[in-house]
C-alpha cells in the first residue's frame, strides 16, 4: 500500500508540473494584457508595471522564476487586486468554498440516502415513485435554474433567507441546497439501487427467515451493503462540489474561490489564474488518490500490488 | 447568470408582484430601512481595484477615492460648478494658464497630522511619476512639463538663451546621440526636453543613459555649461509657495481645469502614511489597508472583508465633518447585477451605485418610483479603421453613418431613455450646440455609397464589426447589421470578442469596425472631441486630420467660452465630413435608490458624495406622503 501511495504521489507531482507548464504558456499566449484599459496607458508607466510583475523578462526566465517561487510556496501577486498576494486571496476564499461544499455534501447525503432508502423499502409504491421523480427533477435541474427559484421563493417571497452573500449560517442554506441537490438526486438513485440489490440477497432472506424485525433487517443488514456504491461516489463528488461551485457561488455572490476562476481569466490576472489552477488540480489529484486508497480498504477484491 | 435564469426571475417577480407580496408596489421591495438611522448600506458592484485615489481608474474605486479623500475643489452636485473644498478660494491669471489655490488654514489628515500645500504638490507630482504606476497619469499632462516628467524625457539646460529657441537646429545636432522623437521647449524653466524613440519602451529606457553619457562627453565641447539628465519631479510646474498656497502653471489656458481636478487622480494623498507603510512592509500598495490608511475625506476605512464588504466611518478631521450626517457607510460587494437587485429588494442595500440596472431589466423596473434614471456623460459608437478598405473612403463611412436608425435602436433595444446621437458630444454639454444633427437619412446614404462605387451595395467587400461580448452590444450590432442590409444592401459580419482581446485589436488597429464607448472625464465637449486628435492615444481609428487638430488646438488656447465652443464646432464639422467613427447614442444610467435615502444627487459623471446622504426616519414608521428631495443645505453651506 505504501509503495502504491508513494508511486502515485510521484506521478501526481509530474502531472501537476505538466499542468502548470501548459497553463502558464497557454495563458501567456492568449491575447490581451492585464494592464490594458480603455484609456491609453503612458508607455513608461506600463513598462514600470510590467517590470513590477516581472513581465518584461523573457518567457523562459519568467517560467523559471515562477517555478522557483512555487517551490517556496509563493504564488505571486494579483494584478487585478494589487493589494493582495495570490496566496492571500486563496487563503481568504478557499475555506468559504470548502464550507459551502461541506454543507452541500451534508444536504446531499442526508436527503439522498433518506430518499433512496424510502424508495427501496417501499419499492413500487407512491413513496418510491415520488422520491424517484423528485430525484429525476433534481438531476435534470441545473443550478442556474434552481438557484434563482430558491432565491425567489425563500428570499424574496417568504423572506426566510438572505438572497446571497456571506456571514451567517442563514447565508449558507440556499447555496448549499442549490449546490447539493444534484448530488442528493444521484445519491438517492444509487442508494435505492444498492439497497434493492442487497435486499434480494440470500443473507437478507436468512435474516428475515430467522425472524428479525423488518427495521433491523433494513438498517443492520441491507443498509450497510446498499450504501457501498454511495461511498465510492462520494470521492469524485467532493472534488466536483469544489470545482463545480463556480456557478452557484456566482448566483449567490458567495465570496469563495469559484468566481475568481472566471474573472481572473477575463482580467488576464496571470498569477491568480495559475494559483487557482494549481489549487484545483492539487485538490483533484489528492482526492482521486484518496478514493483509490479507500476503494482498496472497503473492497477486498481490489489489491494494490 | 445567464439569460434563462434571468427570464425566469423577471417572470416570477412579476408573478409575485401580482400576488401582492410586497404591500406597496410603488417601490421595488421593502421601504423600511433594515438598519439604524445612523448608517447606510450601499452596493458598489465589484471589489474596488484600488483604494488609492490616484491609481483608481474604475468607477467603484473612484467612488471610494472621492469619499475618502478630499479634493482641492469639489463640484456642486447639481450644477457641476466648482465649489471650495480643501482650497477656500483660488485666483486665475489673466491669460488663464496660472492657478493659485489658497487652502483652508486648519486642515488635518485623519491621524491628526497637518495637511498643507506641500502634500498637494507632492501628490500631484506623484500622479505623474511613472514609478507610481498611475495608468491615468495623462490627466497630469495639464501641468506644464508634466508630460516630460511622466515620459522620462531627457531634460537639457545650460545652452544659453540664444540657442534654446532654435529647436530644429538643436534637434539636428542632438540626433547624433540617439533616435529623437521630439524636442519640446520647457515651460517656466530654461531648457528643453528630448523624447527618445525606439522599437520598444525597454529599448528607449536603455538608450537614455547612453544618450546622456554621449551628450555629457561630446556636447560639452559645443555647450560648455550644458546640463543633461532624465526629468525629475521638480521640472513640473506645481509649487507649494507657502504652507497654504499651491501655484500651478498649465500647458495652455484649459477652461475645464477646475472640473478636471475634481477627478480622484488629483486627490492629495498622505505622504507620511505611504512612506511609513513602505518602511514597515516594503510594499507601497498596502497603505490603503485599514491598518495603515490615513485619509482626508468624509469617511475613513475601518473594516475590510475582501469580496464581501467594507465599513467606512465618519472622519472627525474632515474639514466639512459637521455636515456629514451619517456616521457609517457599509459598502457591499456584489458583481452580479441581477443578484444585487435581489439584495436591494430585501433591503440589504439602500442604493446600488455600482451595478446599473441592465437594459434588459429596465422595462419591468421602470415603473417603480425608486428607479432613478441618471443622465450619463458617455457616448456609444462604432469606430471605423480608416486605413482598411472599404473605410479608407469617407463616403463609405458617411453612408454607413447615415443609415443607422438610431431612434429605433434606443426605442426598441436599449429602452432606458438613451438619446440618439450622431455627434460624438452629448448635445448641450457646457453650452455646446452639436453639429451632427442628422441622425438618419437612408436616401442620402445610398447616394453616398453609389458615389463611392458601390451602387446598391454591389461589390462591397466583406467587412466585420467587432464588439465585446455582451447581450446588449450583440442586439445593437445585429440591428445595425440589418439596417445596413436593408438600406444599403451591404453585408456586414459581426464578431464578438472578449473585452481584453478587443482592446488589443483596437490598439493595434487590427479591425475594420469596432464597438467603442467613451465616458467623459469632465463636463466639457473637449473630453469627447480630443479622442479624434491625430496623436491622441485614444484615437483608435487611424484617422489623422490636420484641420481637425488645428481647430482643437485653437480651442485649447481660447479663454472665451463662446468662442471656444465655436472653434470646437468647427472641429466637429470636420469630424462630420469624415466620420472616422459613427456615434449611436448618449448613455443613461438606471440605478435603484430607496425612497428613505435623502441627499442623493443624480450625476452625469456618476460621481456621488456620500457625505450628503441621510435617512428620512419617517419611513421606519410609515410611508410618508411627501418624500424628501435631496437636502437643500448644500446650497446654504457654500453660499459664503
Amino acid at each position: 500500500m505504501l509503495k502504491f501511495i508513494l508511486g502515485r504521489s510521484f506521478g501526481m507531482v509530474i502531472t501537476l508540473f505538466v499542468i502548470i507548464f501548459v497553463s502558464f504558456f497557454v495563458i501567456r499566449f492568449a491575447k490581451g494584457s492585464p494592464f490594458s484599459q480603455e484609456r491609453e496607458v503612458p508607455p513608461e508607466v506600463l513598462q514600470d508595471l510590467q517590470a513590477r510583475y516581472g513581465f518584461d523578462k523573457p518567457m523562459s526566465t519568467q517560467f523559471y522564476n515562477y517555478m522557483k517561487n512555487i517551490v517556496r510556496g509563493d504564488l505571486g501577486l494579483s494584478t487585478k487586486y494589487p493589494q493582495r498576494t495570490v496566496n492571500e486571496i486563496i487563503a481568504i476564499s478557499l475555506p468559504k468554498t470548502m464550507v459551502l461544499g461541506f454543507f452541500a455534501l451534508l444536504w446531499a447525503v442526508i436527503v439522498g440516502v433518506t430518499a433512496g432508502v424510502i424508495g427501496a423499502v417501499k419499492q413500487n409504491t407512491k413513496w418510491d415513485y415520488s422520491a424517484m421523480s423528485l430525484a429525476m427533477v433534481g438531476i435534470s435541474l441545473p443550478s442556474f435554474v434552481l438557484g434563482p427559484i430558491l432565491i425567489l421563493f425563500f428570499a424574496l417571497y417568504l423572506l426566510w433567507f438572505p438572497a446571497g452573500g456571506w456571514g451567517s449560517a442563514k447565508h449558507l442554506v440556499l447555496p448549499a441546497i442549490t449546490l447539493g441537490t444534484i448530488y442528493a438526486a444521484y445519491i438517492a438513485r444509487l442508494t435505492r439501487g444498492g439497497m434493492l440489490e442487497v435486499i434480494r440477497a440470500n443473507f437478507i432472506r436468512t435474516a428475515r427467515a430467522k425472524g428479525l424485525k423488518e427495521k433491523a433487517v433494513i438498517w443492520k443488514h441491507a443498509f450497510k451493503g446498499g450504501i457501498l456504491p454511495v461511498v465510492t461516489f462520494l470521492g469524485p463528488a467532493v472534488a466536483h462540489l469544489m470545482v463545480g461551485s463556480v456557478v452557484v457561488e456566482k448566483i449567490f455572490n458567495t465570496p469563495g474561490l469559484g468566481p475568481y476562476f472566471v474573472d481572473a481569466a477575463f482580467n488576464r490576472d496571470y498569477f491568480l489564474i495559475m494559483g487557482i489552477v494549481i489549487v484545483y488540480s492539487a485538490f483533484l489529484l489528492v482526492l482521486n488518490l484518496l478514493v483509490d486508497v479507500i476503494y482498496g480498504i472497503i473492497d477486498p477484491r481490489i489489491r494494490y500490488e | 447568470m445567464n439569460q434563462k435564469s434571468l427570464l425566469l426571475l423577471v417572470g416570477l417577480s412579476l408573478c409575485s408582484s401580482a400576488c401582492n407580496v410586497m404591500k406597496d408596489e410603488t417601490y421595488f421591495g421593502t421601504t423600511v430601512p433594515q438598519h439604524g438611522p445612523d448608517e447606510i448600506w450601499v452596493m458598489g458592484g465589484g471589489d474596488p481595484q484600488y483604494l488609492d485615489p490616484q491609481l483608481s481608474h474604475d468607477n467603484v474605486s473612484g467612488e471610494f477615492g472621492r469619499n475618502m479623500f478630499a479634493r482641492v475643489i469639489d463640484l456642486m452636485p447639481e450644477t457641476k460648478k466648482p465649489i471650495p473644498a480643501l482650497a477656500q478660494s483660488w485666483d486665475i491669471s489673466p491669460d488663464g494658464t496660472e492657478y493659485t489655490f489658497h487652502l483652508r488654514k486648519d486642515l488635518h489628515w485623519s491621524d491628526g497630522k497637518e495637511l498643507n500645500a506641500t502634500d498637494v504638490e507632492w501628490s500631484w507630482k506623484r500622479l505623474l511619476n511613472p514609478a507610481t504606476g498611475a495608468t491615468s497619469a495623462t490627466y497630469g499632462y495639464v501641468f506644464a512639463n508634466g508630460e516630460a516628467f511622466n515620459s522620462r524625457a531627457i531634460y537639457v539646460s545650460g545652452l544659453g538663451s540664444q540657442h534654446e529657441t532654435k529647436l530644429e537646429e538643436l534637434k539636428e545636432y542632438f540626433s547624433r546621440f540617439g533616435k529623437i522623437e521630439k524636442l519640446q521647449k520647457a515651460t517656466g524653466i530654461e531648457g528643453f526636453f528630448i523624447y527618445l524613440t525606439g522599437e520598444s519602451t525597454s529599448e528607449i529606457q536603455s538608450a537614455r543613459p547612453q544618450f546622456i553619457k554621449a551628450v555629457k562627453k561630446e556636447g560639452v565641447q559645443k555647450f560648455p555649461q550644458i546640463q543633461v539628465e532624465i526629468s525629475k519631479s521638480d521640472v513640473v510646474q506645481v509649487k507649494a509657495t507657502n504652507p497654504h498656497t499651491v501655484w500651478v502653471k498649465l500647458t495652455n489656458p484649459i477652461p475645464y481645469f477646475l472640473s478636471m481636478i475634481d477627478h480622484t487622480s488629483f486627490c492629495p494623498v498622505p505622504r507620511h502614511a505611504i512612506e511609513a507603510t513602505i518602511e514597515k512592509t516594503g510594499r507601497p500598495e498596502l497603505w490603503t489597508r485599514p491598518e495603515h490608511i490615513v485619509v482626508s475625506g468624509a469617511y475613513n476605512l475601518t473594516e475590510e472583508k475582501f469580496k464581501q464588504y467594507r465599513v467606512l466611518e465618519k472622519n472627525p478631521y474632515y474639514f466639512d465633518a459637521q455636515y456629514v450626517k451619517v456616521s457609517k457607510i457599509k459598502n457591499l460587494v456584489n458583481q452580479d447585477y441581477h443578484s444585487s437587485l435581489y439584495w436591494y429588494r430585501t433591503g440589504e442595500t439602500d442604493w446600488n451605485y455600482g451595478n446599473a440596472v441592465p437594459t434588459e431589466l429596465s422595462e419591468p423596473i421602470l415603473k417603480y418610483k425608486d428607479y432613478v434614471r441618471e443622465p450619463n456623460l458617455a457616448v456609444y459608437f462604432y469606430n471605423f479603421n480608416v486605413n482598411k478598405k472599404p473605410f479608407d473612403n469617407k463616403d463609405v463611412r458617411r453612408a454607413l453613418h447615415l443609415s443607422i436608425d438610431r431612434k429605433s435602436i434606443v426605442e426598441k433595444i436599449t429602452r432606458a431613455g438613451q438619446v440618439p446621437s450622431s455627434s460624438p458630444v452629448p448635445d448641450g454639454l457646457n453650452g455646446y450646440d452639436i453639429v451632427g444633427k442628422e441622425i438618419f437619412n437612408p436616401q442620402k446614404a445610398r447616394e453616398l455609397l453609389a458615389k463611392a462605387g458601390y451602387s446598391e451595395g454591389e461589390g462591397f467587400p466583406t467587412t466585420t464589426l467587432k464588439y465585446n461580448t455582451s447581450e446588449g452590444h450583440r442586439k445593437i450590432a445585429e440591428a445595425v447589421q440589418q439596417m445596413w442590409k436593408k438600406h444599403l444592401n451591404v453585408n456586414i459580419e459581426i464578431e464578438n470578442l472578449e473585452w481584453k482581446v478587443l482592446l488589443q485589436d483596437m490598439q493595434n488597429l487590427n479591425f475594420q469596425m469596432n464597438r467603442y464607448a467613451w465616458i467623459g472625464d469632465y463636463p466639457d465637449p473637449q473630453t469627447f472631441l480630443q479622442l479624434f486628435i491625430s496623436d491622441s492615444g485614444n484615437n483608435h481609428t487611424g484617422w489623422k486630420n490636420s484641420d481637425y487638430d488645428r481647430w482643437m488646438r485653437l480651442s485649447d488656447e481660447e479663454t472665451d467660452p463662446q468662442k471656444r465652443n465655436l472653434l470646437m464646432q468647427n472641429a466637429e464639422e470636420v469630424f462630420q465630413e469624415h466620420v472616422p467613427a459613427t456615434p449611436i447614442y448618449v448613455y443613461t444610467r438606471g440605478t435603484m435608490v430607496k425612497p428613505y435615502i435623502t441627499g442623493f444627487y443624480s450625476d452625469v459623471l456618476n460621481h456621488h458624495l456620500w457625505k450628503y446622504l441621510d435617512i428620512d426616519e419617517r419611513w421606519y414608521r410609515e410611508v410618508p406622503e411627501n418624500p424628501l428631495q435631496p437636502r437643500p443645505y448644500v446650497e446654504k453651506l457654500y453660499a459664503h
